[in-house]
């Protein structure tokens, strides 16, 4: 067999000039971020490498609805004809990041200096073509007698090159004549929206203009966030307010994570301010993302992994140099670094919280009752933060909204609940006349939490009531006789016992989940579903329910009724002993609002109205 | 949701609903997500729950049924709690099938949530209703892709959990008879396939195969290929290579974190417990059949938790691991006598003195 021969990779570079221009950004204003970051950078290349006295950075975003361009203009470095060449027209080459690798081990002026760029890849410039059909590009350097150029590029393999009909100014103006659809973005508001959310931070002033106009002294975008500037809590609020609209519940501004690796330690730089919104609603507005930005600019408005997973009751904002975004700059990789912010993020937010909670217990209050559901949920997955909240939250009981210390206090260290969803209206009613406190706990987390709240504290004792539990009812054998034996002479399966509230004569309990077992009974009776499906439907039902005459519903009598006994005493011969005693079993019926097929129903309706008009004709 | 008949029904449903004034229902529905992260799938159920209360108030039956099939699925498929899925998708079926959405779509995917929770309880049990009734609605599915894809794993993994190679095959030639479907897993049950049939060696190459097409990895995410690296450490076992087996295990480890995906917990344990029998570590082995206790426990795989209850047992008796031997006890009492295939697993169980009476 021949020696393996080692071959170049072919490139295809019309092909790879569409996909990094056209296919690797998701929205295509990105554009304008990666040209304002150039001027930036290019700005900070000029303060950084020509050290000149007095240097006032500047870009000017220019636009023209008439002319169909847009422009940033800026005094920065300027580009010579080799550096054109080297960098702006070589793919995957980064002036920048070649400049900021060398400052970075300088000195601490230069990495200062270094923290300042944001360029990194050497593919910015190839986005202007998701806005613009042609670039036209004129520069001149710092550097000493250094010409004025003009590129141009309509995007393809090829470019043009010339020196510039006219002189100008040490800087760059990068004009993008933009394709049709593109145009939305010239107009000032647009723009500006625009500058403030890519480069709300950068520290180089921006300027927006239309053709021929002078631009607006003052900048748009401010230039820098509380945390550039150390300031203190009150900006921060502002920043929040402003930049969220919201008036947020609790702030944390962000500090620097420790980190250690082994017996190493360094420091990750970590800048930016979490909150605690006023309020959210399980499933359809949880929080717990970050808006993100890397050396000032903006790279992702909803992070949602950057924070810990309990947390989705807090937003914020975070920044670190170090992290470090995917190509596009559109997403961050979640690499160890990543890991690591999130670690740091974690330990900052369960010590502010714990702070919190000791030092100031309304705060703290406050946020667990705006957040309750999601706190109670999200709870169950971080040990630190359900010992947190165990005594705040807010359960819904028989006697409105209480803590688990207030149920406590008022009924004891046995705490009642119920779990089942459907038909409770009778069940209630009894819990309440025991003058039991009783929580509902039919959602998804309150259970589960009380499970874990009783787990983790001798003293309290749980109690899961159901339909028909023993101690709602005092068995009274031999009472209402007549009554009972009409009613079972009906087929009817009957207890006679007592329960409060007196003045209810009669009611029906149903076994556990009564309600899906008819329906699928119901389906089968009727040969609805066939074959292998149904043949795992009667297994279902085999295996869930005890069989069909212990699935029916247990009358209870109330022995104690006024109504019952005064029928009981008119006796049976009465002429309106049955058909009172039908308007109550049909009454009762609805009342303990199970399923009934339209057939039921009817008959059920139908047999009341007889008897009240049986009732109404004696 | 991986069906695209039911999103195009969506599609038609949700413009009608807003058009009839029910915008805050429509973004209600729209808002619900879980972003396919599992640590958030507890708070999307609730919010299901909460948007389907909302939906019957407002009369919209048919987005609330497709948001009770939503909650029955995120049970049984990626939480894998299938007692739990069970009386919610036999409920929803039988009122579907008792109206107007009787044989529709939904109700076909409804049947295949019917179908997943069973196998997962306990697919030797009830292995006939599953292959029947992965036949008859595989004609009903055939012409939408995901579920398709889905039942054709529900039948496949059947297969695997009864070691009974002859289904899987079976499956083989459906999924070959649709090419657009199961672009990769059709190659891993190939090989879990071979590895049931005592070629292990076959199904390294086969997965090894898989784990190397970049390309398709990277389209279907981290999760797949953490599957198919747990599974190629199993059969590397098999095969004798335990070191690498063991490398390659402590590598997704190392990239999951406190692993949230049960069955991948549980694969990831048992594989772990294959290596350490190939390698001869009884004390490993003893803790990976804890761990694959551990991750099965309240989830309702029942079957699945009597058999690593079973090996459990059987090793702690042979070591004299007493506690350990009391645990799977008491999980062998609770499991074995309910469930429907059971003979074979009391079988074994009374033949270790002390485990199961």
């Amino acid at each position: 067999m021949a020696t393996p021969r080692t071959l170049p990779m072919g490139l295809h570079l019309p092909g790879l000039l569409t996909i990094l221009g056209e296919h690797l950004y998701s929205d295509p204003t990105v554009a304008l971020r990666e040209a304002l970051q150039n001027a930036h950078d290019s700005c900070e290349r000029r303060r950084a490498e020509e050290r000149a006295p007095g240097y006032a950075p500047r870009v000017v975003v220019r636009f023209s609805r008439r002319g169909r361009w847009l422009e940033l203009e800026d005094d920065g470095s300027g580009l010579t004809e080799s550096e054109i060449g080297e960098f702006l027209a070589t793919i995957g080459r980064s002036y920048t990041g070649e400049l900021r690798a060398r400052l970075e081990v300088g000195e601490s002026a230069e990495v200062a200096a270094a923290e300042q760029l944001v360029g990194q890849f050497g593919l910015g410039f190839l986005s202007a073509f998701l806005l613009a059909k042609r670039v036209v590009l004129t520069t001149r350097s710092y550097r000493p007698g250094a010409p004025t150029l003009r590129f141009t590029s309509s995007g393809g393999q090829s470019y043009e090159l010339e020196p510039a009909p006219a002189a100008r100014e040490v800087g760059t103006t990068l004009r993008m004549e933009l394709k049709a659809s593109a145009q939305a973005l010239l107009d000032v508001e647009t723009l500006t929206r625009a500058i403030r959310l890519y480069a709300g931070f950068l520290a180089t002033p921006i300027h927006v203009a239309e053709e021929n106009a002078e631009p607006d002294p003052e900048a748009v975008n401010a230039g820098e966030a509380p945390w550039h500037v150390g300031a203190g809590a009150p900006a921060y609020l502002d920043f929040v307010r402003e930049r969220f609209d919201v008036e947020p519940l609790a702030l944390l501004p962000l500090e620097d994570v420790v980190i250690a690796v082994g017996d190493d330690r360094f420091t990750l730089p970590l800048a930016g301010v979490l909150f605690v919104p006023p309020g959210s609603v399980t499933s359809l507005q949880e929080w717990g993302d970050v808006a993100v930005y890397v050396r000032r600019m903006f790279i992702c408005e909803r992070e949602r992994d950057l924070l810990p997973p309990w947390a989705r009751f807090v937003r914020g904002v975070v920044e670190s140099p170090r992290l470090r975004p995917t190509v596009s700059r559109e997403a961050l990789r979640q690499d160890d670094l990543f890991r690591q912010a999130r670690a740091g993020l974690e330990l900052q937010l369960t010590a502010f919280f714990e702070r919190l909670a000791r030092e100031e217990p309304s705060a703290w209050r406050e946020i667990v009752f705006a957040h309750n559901d999601l706190i109670k949920g999200w709870a169950l997955q971080s040990p630190p933060l359900f010992r947190a909240v165990a005594d705040l939250v807010q359960f819904d009981t028989s006697r409105g909204r209480l803590t688990l210390p207030e149920i406590r206090t008022a009924a004891g260290d046995t705490i009642h609940y119920f779990s089942d969803e459907s038909g409770l209206n009778q069940e209630r009613l009894l819990f309440e006349a025991q003058g039991l406190v009783v929580i509902d706990a039919s959602r998804f987390a309150e259970e589960s939490f009380l499970k874990r709240y009783a787990s983790e504290r001798a003293d309290v004792r749980l109690d899961q009531l159901r339909p028909g539990a023993g101690n709602l009812f005092t068995l009274a054998e031999g009472a209402l006789p007549q009554l009972r034996a009409r009613c079972e002479q009906l087929g009817f399966r009957v207890r006679t016992v007592t329960f409060e509230p007196t003045d209810l004569p009669a009611l029906w309990i149903y076994p556990p989940a009564h309600d899906r077992v008819k329906r699928v009974q119901d389906a089968l009776d009727h040969d609805h579903v066939g074959g292998a499906i149904a043949d795992l439907m009667r297994d279902f039902l085999a295996r869930r329910t005890p069989g069909r005459g212990e699935a029916a519903p247990v009358l209870h009598l109330n022995a104690g009724s006024v109504l019952l006994r005064e029928l009981e005493r008119r006796g049976s011969d009465d002429p309106a002993f049955a058909p009172a005693l039908d308007v109550i079993l049909q009454t009762a019926r609805f009342f303990a609002g199970k399923r009934m097929n339209p057939d039921e129903s009817r008959a059920a309706f139908t047999s009341a109205m007889a008897s009240l008009t049986a009732l109404l004709q004696r | 949701m991986t069906s695209a008949t039911l999103r195009e029904q969506l599609e038609r449903e949700l413009p009608r609903l807003h058009l009839l004034g029910e915008r805050e229902l429509v973004e209600a529905f729209l808002e619900l997500d879980h972003g396919g992260d599992f640590a958030r799938l507890e708070s999307y159920l609730e919010g299901c729950r909460r948007v389907a209360r909302q939906a019957q108030e407002r009369g919209a039956s048919w987005l609330a049924a497709v948001l009770r099939y939503f909650i029955g699925r995120t049970l049984a498929f990626p939480l894998d709690r299938p007692q739990e899925a069970l009386p919610i998708v036999i409920e929803l079926l039988a009122e579907l099938q008792a109206g107007s959405q009787r044989g529709s779509t939904l109700a076909a995917l409804v049947e295949l949530e019917l179908l997943r929770a069973c196998h997962k309880i306990d697919a030797p049990g009830y292995r006939t209703a599953l292959v029947a009734g992965g036949r008859a609605l595989w004609p009903r599915l055939r012409e939408d892709l995901g579920p398709c894809t889905e039942l054709l794993d529900v039948l496949w993994r059947t297969g695997w959990w009864c070691r009974d190679v002859a289904l899987m095959k079976e499956t083989r030639r459906l999924a070959e008879a649709l090419p657009r479907a199961l672009r990769f897993s059709s190659c891993y049950w190939h090989a879990r396939e071979r590895g049931l049939e005592g070629a292990p060696e076959d199904a390294v190459a086969l997965l090894e195969g898989l784990l190397a097409d970049r390309s398709e990895l990277d389209s279907a995410g981290d999760s797949w290929r953490h599957y198919l690296e747990v599974e190629l450490a199993r059969h590397e076992a098999w095969c004798g290579a335990s070191a690498s087996a063991s490398k390659r295990l402590e590598g997704v480890r190392a990239e999951l974190g406190p692993v949230r995906d049960p069955m991948l917990c549980w694969e990831l344990a048992s594989a772990e417990a294959a290596i350490a029998r190939a390698g001869g570590d009884a004390r490993r082995e003893l803790a990976a059949w804890s761990a694959a206790l551990a991750a099965v426990s309240g989830l309702g795989t029942e079957r699945l938790e009597a058999e690593f209850a079973l090996e459990l047992g059987t090793l702690a008796a042979a070591t004299g691991e007493h506690d350990a031997l009391a645990l799977a006890r008491e999980r062998l009492a609770e499991r074995l006598p309910g469930l429907l295939s059971k003979a074979d697993l009391e079988a074994r169980a009374r033949a270790v003195p002390g485990l199961y009476s």
